[in-house]
């Protein structure tokens, strides 16, 4: 509660100054005013997926689960500075474990989905503890050859995988095998899990660990002269990020009802995970969800309404989008909406 | 004695890996820009090899300068138009940026080429093999094999001996005082982005006439180049060259005792090792 | 560029991008095309789903030209029931991509069915989509045997599957009859190598060969995998060359086939006799690539191709010649696997179920489709059409032919044959 509003007695000048300090309140205060919000926004989500054709419901879920690959590989990526082209291997991981569990061994995915987490995170721990002494460029690339080899296990170990021919879900509906024939429960479980992700984010990104992260980001050397230990807050960042990206690999799965190597370990998803996170903002936590907002649905159009027509254009405006998105925003649409809000109040205020 | 056909083979194909890599690796030591476009642009000189061929009947060969020129041009430009506005962001918006480019190429091949998979067509080049002490080499290989130790030496003559060479270096090592010693460090990154992507042109003519064409076909090579260009030493064309060769030989010996399906995962398995023994890779150079 | 305009410039671009998805959103017929008119209510709309971009593409496109010219076909004479047949072309290269389409495609009240895929990978996800929306999957090519063996309800297929017998057995005889007799040798003193791609095609057919081997017992001396964008078969053929094939099968994609004809024709790798399984050894690329290599290779394949229309059933209409006529007019070059598939499944649909059934009601559809009875040979791809309860075609076929001067002739099984099998230069 701010005592500015309350106290605001009714005169015409002072209406003016009221509003405004309700503005500010309201910024002061814009990440619970954020948070009260998400969940009537994902009820609203839900609700139009559940009414509108299944063009538009697959849409929401596909972003949904993008946004949060996206948001999982901003902790590292972002916010730690450590550029990750290995994401895949993740939200493969988390795909394939549950996918196996529930197919082979008749678990279900709702416990696949955490044995997919864990497993998830703890790669995500065993290839931290040798890359993360990497820097720059190859860092990048050991995490790139890391998902390279990941994608070449899912293709060659046949028996536990079913190599390139895939796997294929069973499409037995109910809550119990997370799986539906509809596409709202979808939209509420991949809703929760990005707000989940986005949580995770925030709660990493405001407190210490945060700080710790942007200071290795910026520079390693001074912010292990003041005391950071930063092989430690890299590990932690990554094994969480892992995590939540397996976590989106198993609803993944479910929802599309069938795997294969390409189609979740492929060079193609850590790519497209990066982009969304860059084009966003990354670093920031509502960049990645900024980014997949404007790419996902814009790729799905394109898809649908160019794909049929002209092979190739579809994917030729998506590569000039994110050319064009670099190079006039390079803190990406996030930096690009705050340097002008920045920009507008600073010329009210002018006048 | 098969095995040292085996090693033989992989040596060649070694020399294509090189070729791409030196490209990268120049890019990358002289502007620390890790350019993901190579393997299209890569593409983009095979297409135009093969339609050189097709079109008004270019040897092959004789396309790899036409092509080489062409691509430094397209350098150029690929530089001055999109490169620039980002050499001062960070890895991200490169890596990105270049991503884009590879996107849009792929995406142009796609609508104006056609997705299907071309070959050039060309008589056996002197009698499509020769045989030397009971080992087959193939010629078209062993033709890409002397363009990549060409191309190499000239590069590396170029770095060594000319007064251009001398500043690419500068840059390389520090390009704060290159400006100040008064090297025109824009145009020195304008010329490195030319010469890295003249090298994709090379090696694209010189791999037209061994393999197939397609808009995807950059995308693993690009893989194989990054491997080589971390064991060569980022930024060191020697080392790419070397590299190459290294990688040419586990991949081949490994597809011959092991399996070829299991080939790939085993030169990424080598490659985290190198990275995590030696990060710096077999040889040390801010490009030489 | 100053910070402004290039700010400007940003938004401008957004903005375009936001009106580009706009126009998309609203303007949902946009998509249709493929040729032929706007969709008026006298329109047939048949939604096709196919890989038209990234790597499955080349193949995805080949199916295409075959239903463009089935349809072409179709509306030239009249239509069905006087309806002209219109397409509403969606591209699907990935799973994902498929899930999305199958959607969109299955909820749009004017498309009365699927018609794809190409590639199992793409046909399992998308028919799965169709069938929960109870739309007709009509499935012209993926051959795995899981896309009819999980109890879907609306997909039909009229390619073969790898898990029927044809596929295996066509092999089996052709190699321990055909193949052996014509090597003037016994199949069981043959020595067979194997070597396949290790992506879906590659390991289905490399596990039905292993069986038949088994059931047959041949003797396999090397079986060797690679990744399918391998730049270099060497080592491949060297193992070959150590372990004295006679017979290679091969089963793979094009770059590969071209690769492991050329390379083994460079290291000295002659065996008496190379089987090629799939797509890539009966692709136009593939004599181009390989070129005299090409020569005494057989192919097995899902079609025969450079067939005459004798070996068909004389009430096929229009005949096997036609076909390729309009295709060559259309297209600019021969019809291919992909492509005869592409034509003989949107063919048997058009001429078979659609006139049978009210397009717009499911259940008249599947009813059509299970009373679909069309001979051996009454299909330009030689196959006849009956669908079991999986819907799967249990007529359909498996063929081989040979490179004879660097052109494709059948050469088993018998009914079909233009030639002998050659062995020898």
């Amino acid at each position: 509660m701010n005592p500015t509003t309350r106290e605001a007695p009714v005169t015409e000048p002072d209406k003016v100054s009221a509003a405004r300090a309700a503005g500010t309140a309201l910024v002061r205060h814009r990440h619970l005013v954020l948070w009260l919000l998400s969940l009537p926004v994902l009820g609203l989500l839900v609700a139009i997926t559940a009414t509108s054709e299944l063009f538009y419901g697959h849409l929401i879920v596909i972003t949904m689960v993008f946004a949060a690959l996206a948001t999982a590989w901003n902790i590292v990526g972002g916010f730690a500075g450590q550029l990750s082209l290995g994401h895949a291997g993740f939200f493969g991981v988390g795909a394939y474990t549950s996918s196996i569990l529930y197919v082979d061994h008749g678990i279900s995915p709702w416990i696949g989905l955490f044995v997919g987490m864990v497993l998830a995170g703890l790669m995500a721990l065993l290839i931290g503890i040798p890359t993360f002494r990497l820097h720059g460029p190859y860092f990048a690339l050991a995490t790139l050859a890391m998902g390279a080899i990941l994608l070449n296990m899912a293709v060659n170990f046949r028996e536990l995988t079913g190599g390139e021919g895939g796997l294929s879900i069973p499409f037995e509906p109910s809550w119990a095998n997370m799986t539906f024939a509809d596409r709202w429960p979808y939209a509420i479980i991949m809703g929760i899990f990005l707000l989940i992700c986005l949580g995770v984010s925030f709660v990493i990104a405001n407190t210490r660990l945060g700080y710790q992260l942007a200071a290795v980001r910026e520079d390693e050397e001074a912010a292990r002269a003041l005391g950071v230990n930063s092989a430690r807050v890299k590990l932690i960042a990554g094994t969480v990020s892992g995590l939540l990206a397996g976590g989106v690999g198993a609803i993944y799965a479910q929802y599309i009802l069938f795997i294969n190597p390409e189609s979740v370990f492929g060079i193609n998803v850590s790519i497209q995970i990066i982009v969304l996170a860059v084009v966003g903002g990354s670093g920031v936590v509502l960049g990645p969800l900024i980014g997949a907002l404007i790419l996902v649905p814009a790729s799905q159009f394109l898809l649908r309404d160019f794909g049929g027509d002209l092979p190739g254009l579809h994917t030729l405006v998506y590569g000039i989008v994110v050319i064009v998105v670099v190079l006039f925003a390079p803190r990406g649409v996030h930096g690009l909406i705050r340097s002008t809000v920045e920009r507008l109040t600073a010329h009210r205020s002018r006048r | 004695m098969t095995l040292v056909q085996v090693v033989v083979s992989g040596l060649l194909i070694g020399g294509v890996y090189a070729l791409l890599a030196s490209g990268i690796t120049l890019v990358l030591g002289v502007m620390k820009v890790v350019n993901f476009a190579q393997g299209e642009l890569l593409m983009v000189s095979m297409y135009a090899t093969l339609l050189l061929n097709d079109g008004f009947g270019v040897h092959p060969y004789v396309a790899l300068p036409l092509v080489t020129v062409g691509m430094f041009l397209v350098g150029l430009v690929l530089h001055g138009g999109l490169l620039r506005w980002t050499i001062s962001g960070g890895h991200s918006q490169q890596i990105v940026l270049t991503l884009g480019v590879a996107i849009s190429l792929q995406s142009l091949a796609l609508l104006f080429l056609g997705g299907d998979y071309r070959t050039l067509q060309m008589e056996p080049f002197l009698g499509g093999s020769l045989q030397v002490g009971g080992i087959s080499i193939g010629t078209t290989r062993l033709a890409a094999f002397v363009i990549a130790v060409v191309a190499t030496g000239a590069l590396l003559l170029l770095l060594d001996r000319t007064l251009l060479g001398k500043a690419i270096r500068a840059t390389a090592m520090d390009s704060n005082a290159a400006q100040l010693m008064g090297i025109p460090v824009q145009r020195v990154y304008l010329v490195t982005m030319g010469i890295g992507v003249a090298l994709a042109g090379t090696a694209g003519a010189a791999l037209m006439p061994i393999f197939s064409v397609y808009p995807t076909v950059g995308v693993h090579l690009l893989l194989m180049g990054f491997v080589v260009v971390v064991l060569g030493g980022l930024g060191s064309v020697a080392g790419a060259f070397l590299g190459g060769l290294i990688i040419g030989v586990v991949e081949a010996v490994s597809s011959y005792l092991i399996s070829a399906s299991w080939s790939q995962a085993i030169v990424f398995a080598f490659f985290m090792i190198i990275l995590l023994v030696r990060p710096q890779g077999l040889l040390r150079g801010d490009v030489a | 560029m100053t910070n402004r305009r290039a700010h400007s410039l940003m938004s401008l671009t957004l903005a375009g991008a936001l009106v580009l998805t706009a126009c998309g959103g609203g303007n949902d017929d946009s998509g249709s095309g493929g040729g032929g008119g706007g969709t008026s209510g006298e329109d047939l709309t048949i939604g096709v789903l196919l890989p038209l971009t990234g790597p499955l593409s080349p193949l995805g496109k080949e199916m295409l030209n075959g239903y463009e010219v089935a349809r072409k076909t179709i509306n030239d004479a009249g239509g069905i029931d006087g309806r002209q047949v219109v397409y509403e072309v969606s591209d699907a290269p990935t799973p994902e991509a498929a899930t999305s389409v199958a959607g969109t495609l299955s909820a749009d009240p004017d498309v009365s069915l699927i018609m794809g895929s190409y590639s199992s990978s793409i046909a399992i996800p998308a028919s799965a989509v169709a069938s929960r929306n109870r739309k007709l999957y009509w499935e012209t090519g993926g051959v795995s045997a899981e896309l009819t063996g999980r109890g879907l309800d609306y997909i039909y297929r009229t390619v073969v599957s790898s898990g029927m017998p044809v596929y295996q057995n066509g092999a089996a005889d052709f190699i321990t009859d055909v193949a052996a007799t014509a090597l003037g040798a016994d199949a069981g003193d043959l020595r067979f190598g194997l070597t396949y791609t290790d992506d879906a095609y590659g390991t289905a057919g490399a596990d039905a060969f292993t069986a038949l081997a088994k059931a047959n017992n041949l003797d396999v001396v090397a079986s060797e995998s690679y990744a399918a964008s391998a730049s270099d078969l060497s080592s491949v053929i060297e193992q070959l060359k150590s372990a004295e094939v006679d017979v290679l099968y091969a089963v793979g994609g094009i770059t590969d086939a071209i690769l492991l004809v050329r390379q083994s024709d460079e290291l000295g790798f002659n065996p008496d006799l190379i089987v090629g399984n799939g797509a890539g050894f009966s692709d136009k690329g593939f004599v181009k690539g390989a070129g005299d290599a090409a020569n005494g290779v057989v192919v097995a394949d899902a079609v025969p191709l450079h067939i005459s229309d004798d070996v068909l059933n004389e009430d096929l209409s229009p005949k096997y010649s036609e076909f390729t006529k309009s295709f060559e007019n259309e297209i600019g070059y021969e019809p291919l696997t992909h492509a005869t598939l592409g034509y003989a499944g949107a063919m048997v649909l058009f001429q078979e179920v659609l006139p049978n059934a009210d397009p717009a009601d499911v259940e008249s559809l599947v009813k059509a489709a299970k009373a679909v009875d069309v001979q051996p040979g009454g299909t330009v791809a030689g196959f006849g059409v009956k669908f079991d309860e999986t819907g799967q075609n249990e007529r359909a076929g498996w063929y081989f032919m040979q490179y004879q001067d660097q052109k494709l002739v059948a050469v088993a099984p018998d009914e079909f044959a233009a030639s002998e099998l050659l062995i020898g230069e």
